[in-house]
């Protein structure tokens, strides 16, 4: 898996771009999940663009060292500030959304 | 005490109350202290009456008084006027059973007379304090001991606390996680797998949940580590192993002791016809076929019961009732108290196997006659150059009204089919010399559509279906020539009567599959040329052996059965396949694939011009080790009009070459001589004479030509045995050249 940028902007898009980071381990099923239920949350609970890093740890050890990574799936909220690190496999919309500093029922 | 005491205040107080007055020595130290009142909580903590007490020493009363420091508080309050406090006092009242031991908090406070000592029974709040310390402790060893790996994260996710085994988990075992950023834990009561990644870089499989919970009053969250690796590791490789057992290709049964199934893999189905279900709770012994005696049984039982592996082929029986035959293996597999607890059997079908194994039992033996017959042959050959060679010569010699003439031209017919019967012979061994040259087969076929006609008679309606677009292919005319003429009369003969006989081209690309099931067959693309009857047909027995040189079905004197030996010659020559397909009563078809020639080369020239016995008046040197062929070949070329250097070894044939004055134009040598074979002769005798041209003759020419009897078509060959008229064109060519 390569390190990917997503950028997505809705046409009402507005405000601060989100910048996240989601720190995987191989491609696996549960880091394929991870991707997929992150863009699903974006998709829906952002109202503005976002763009989403995805790095795969076994491939760039040296950005989870910078980012002192301790486990994966690990989320990083980059913007808007402050930072936010969430660890999880994101299943759980709820705690995912109350990790980002989201109200549980955002939506466009 | 009077109603007017001071004290009545303390009457009525739960507390025990007592009022001292210190007792002073002539350097008014303080000596001990007098009671002066005691109220009723007093009396009933000492267990004594007020008599008792006012007016007592406090040492006296209190024997303990100074080693628990009550008496040296006393004294500092009188001294210092400052109230004290002295905490968990415990008061002994005699050791004897039943007496329980209370604990009061004393307040001491300062008094004009002395000081007042308020006791105040602690004892339920001290008991009940130092359960939940005590509780709070095993507590605390249960988390650390705990091999659960336990954190408290704050709300951002920060490590506030992490026990041992969370350290361990988190791959931090000696500097510990605490103070780590692990992240808010986006996970509930369910387990949720993430990959820790450690400090030491392995990296580990581990559940987590999360509880909220509040950590010195701020909201945290209480997460659950459990190390999952090992346990993952070992479910993969338990999953690996029995997907791996689960599709492999043998059957794999695991029995009990008793030989009662347990376990069988899908396979089990495909090649038996139970349902593994239907099986399980069956004894092995539902599978013997009848095939063997019971002491195969009893000697694979008292293998596997000694503890060995018993290994063989067993033919065993379907639920249809068919039988198969399997490669099995057998082993004990033993408990970990070493007894042995189950059988593993590995079975293999092995009837692909056994038919690879008759198949390539059949190639040997056909490889061995064609050995035999070949070189059978050869040396006949040489033979019959001699008979014909002479018979010609004296036909030639002598009027057709001799006496001797009728009798000559019987022996040279004869001859001249047992040569015909060698060059079949020759055919089936591959050791014929050909000159493939690239053909359209359909064109070639319909060349011989006439012949084939007269051959097969008016009764049998001929069918002649070409594919339009069969590719070329590289082949000896004469070779599809002999396979189409010796088809047919097998077909004529099969069909006895009215029938029809179908030729056919057609293209098939053989796949992998095709030639698993069809031994000997190699994958690819091939023109198929297919010819087929509607006559009696054949039964298998007869099919097996119908390519043997020798084997025929017809009556005395109207086969050879040397036909369809000479066509699976030719089929293997040209590096083909034959495929019969035969019902009694319903006909014959036999399929032959050839290679296609995928070169781009033009189609072969019509027939061979010939010339009869063109003569000439060069000089040739003639080598040859059999006398006789020797002797009969000058003869020829003499007749023919040459000079002739006769030598029967190459040795000879050098010799002559260095003492010939003239000039030497052709080499006829035979292939195959003691000591130097004719390409070295020639090769030899290029070296001192430039410009010798060079003929071949051979019997068997396969010895000397690498393509199996292929050959090169720069060759100048001609095959023994031959006639005058076949030997001198053929001259002229290699002379004039």
């Amino acid at each position: 898996m390569e390190n990917e940028s997503i950028y997505h902007a809705t046409p009402s898009s507005g405000g601060e771009i989100w910048e996240l980071v989601l720190f995987v381990a191989g491609e696996d099923g549960a880091a394929l999940k991870a991707q997929a239920k992150l863009r699903s949350i974006c998709d829906k609970h952002l109202s503005g663009p976002y763009v989403i890093d995805v790095v795969d740890i076994l491939k760039d050890p040296e950005l989870a060292d910078a980012a002192d990574i301790v486990a994966t799936p690990t989320l990083i909220r980059r913007q808007p500030k402050p930072a936010r690190r969430i660890i999880g496999d994101l299943s759980i919309t709820e705690k995912v959304l109350s990790g980002l500093g989201l109200p549980p029922q955002a939506t466009n | 005490m009077s109603a007017y005491s001071p004290y009545a205040c303390f009457e009525n107080l739960t507390d025990a109350v007592e009022i001292f007055s210190p007792v002073r020595d002539k350097t008014d130290h303080i000596t001990d202290f007098c009671v002066q009142y005691v109220n009723p909580a007093a009396c009933r903590l000492a267990r004594k009456p007020r008599e008792e007490q006012e007016g007592a020493l406090l040492t006296v009363l209190c024997p303990t008084c100074k080693d628990t420091g009550l008496f040296d508080a006393c004294q500092q309050v009188v001294e210092t006027a400052v109230p004290c406090t002295k905490e968990h006092m415990v008061y002994h009242d005699g050791d004897a059973p039943g007496q329980m031991k209370r604990v009061f908090d004393v307040s001491i406070s300062p008094m004009e007379m002395g000081l007042a000592a308020i006791w105040r029974d602690v004892t339920e709040e001290t008991l009940s304090e130092r359960h939940r310390e005590s509780q709070l402790l095993q507590m605390a060893d249960l988390v650390r001991d705990s091999i659960e790996g336990i954190v408290v994260l704050d709300a951002r996710g920060i490590v506030l606390f992490a026990n041992p085994a969370a350290d361990a988990i988190l791959g931090r075992p000696s500097q510990g996680a605490a103070g780590y950023s692990l992240g808010y834990p986006a996970v509930g009561g369910e387990p949720t797998t993430i990959t820790v990644r450690r400090d030491d870089g392995q990296f580990a499989v581990v559940e987590m949940r999360a509880i909220e919970t509040l950590w010195q009053g701020e909201p945290a969250f209480v997460v659950n580590l459990h190390d999952v690796t090992a346990t993952r590791k070992a479910e993969a490789e338990r999953e690996r192993l029995n997907l791996a057992i689960e599709q492999c290709e043998e059957v794999v049964i695991v029995t009990d002791p008793a030989g009662t199934i347990e376990y069988a893999n899908p396979v089990y189905e495909k090649i038996t016809g139970y349902t593994v279900a239907e099986s399980i709770g069956q004894n092995m012994s539902m599978h013997k076929s009848g095939e063997h005696g019971e002491a195969l049984y009893a000697e694979l039982w008292r293998t596997i019961t000694s503890g060995r592996t018993w290994q063989g082929r067993i033919i065993n029986r379907r639920k249809d009732g068919s039988l198969y035959p399997m490669a099995v293996s057998i082993s004990p597999v033993r408990g970990r108290g070493g007894n042995v607890v189950n059988y593993v059997a590995v079975q293999r079908d092995v009837s692909h196997e056994q038919a690879l194994e008759e198949q390539f039992h059949q190639a040997q033996k056909m490889e061995s006659i064609g050995r035999l017959a070949g070189g059978v042959a050869h040396d006949f050959n040489n033979v019959l150059s001699v008979i014909l060679g002479y018979t010609e010569m004296a036909l030639t010699s002598i009027q057709s009204t001799n006496a001797f003439y009728d009798d000559l031209q019987e022996v040279h017919k004869a001859g001249r089919r047992a040569a015909e019967l060698t060059r079949q012979l020759l055919a089936f061994a591959r050791k014929q010399a050909i000159a493939p040259v690239v053909l359209d087969l359909n064109a070639t076929i319909a060349g011989m559509l006439k012949m084939l006609k007269r051959l097969i008679g008016e009764d049998i309606d001929l069918q002649w279906r070409p594919h339009s677009e069969v590719p070329a292919i590289k082949i000896d005319p004469g070779q599809i020539d002999q396979i189409l003429v010796n088809l047919a009369v097998n077909a004529r003969d099969a069909i006895e009567g009215v029938g029809t006989l179908v030729i056919a081209t057609d293209i098939a690309e053989l796949d992998k599959t095709y030639c698993e099931e069809h031994p000997g067959f190699t994958p690819g693309c091939y023109v198929v040329l297919t010819v087929s009857d509607n006559g009696k047909g054949m039964d298998k027995e007869t099919e097996d052996h119908i390519f043997e040189p020798f084997f025929t079905t017809k009556a005395q004197g109207k086969g050879t059965g040397l036909g369809l030996a000479t066509i699976y010659g030719i089929v293997k020559q040209n590096e083909g396949y034959i495929n019969v397909y035969s019902e009694p009563g319903l006909g014959t078809a036999f399929r032959i694939y050839f290679p296609p020639f995928l070169e781009s080369e033009a189609v072969a020239d019509g027939a061979e011009k010939r010339q009869l016995e063109p003569r000439g008046q060069e000089t040739i040197l003639l080598a040859e080790d059999e006398a006789p062929v020797l002797s009969i070949t000058s003869r020829f070329l003499e007749r023919l009009g040459y000079t002739v250097l006769a030598a029967n070894s190459p040795e000879e044939a050098l010799k002559q070459a260095q003492d010939y004055p003239h000039a030497i134009d052709l080499l006829l040598t035979d292939v195959v001589m003691p000591g130097m074979n004719g390409r070295e002769l020639f090769e030899s005798l290029a070296a001192l004479r430039p410009e010798i041209k060079c003929m071949y003759m051979s019997g068997y020419p396969a010895d000397v030509i690498a393509n199996r009897g292929v050959l090169n078509q720069n060759v100048h060959f001609i095959e023994k045995p031959f006639t005058i008229q076949q030997l001198a064109p053929k001259l002229r060519k290699a002379i004039e050249e």
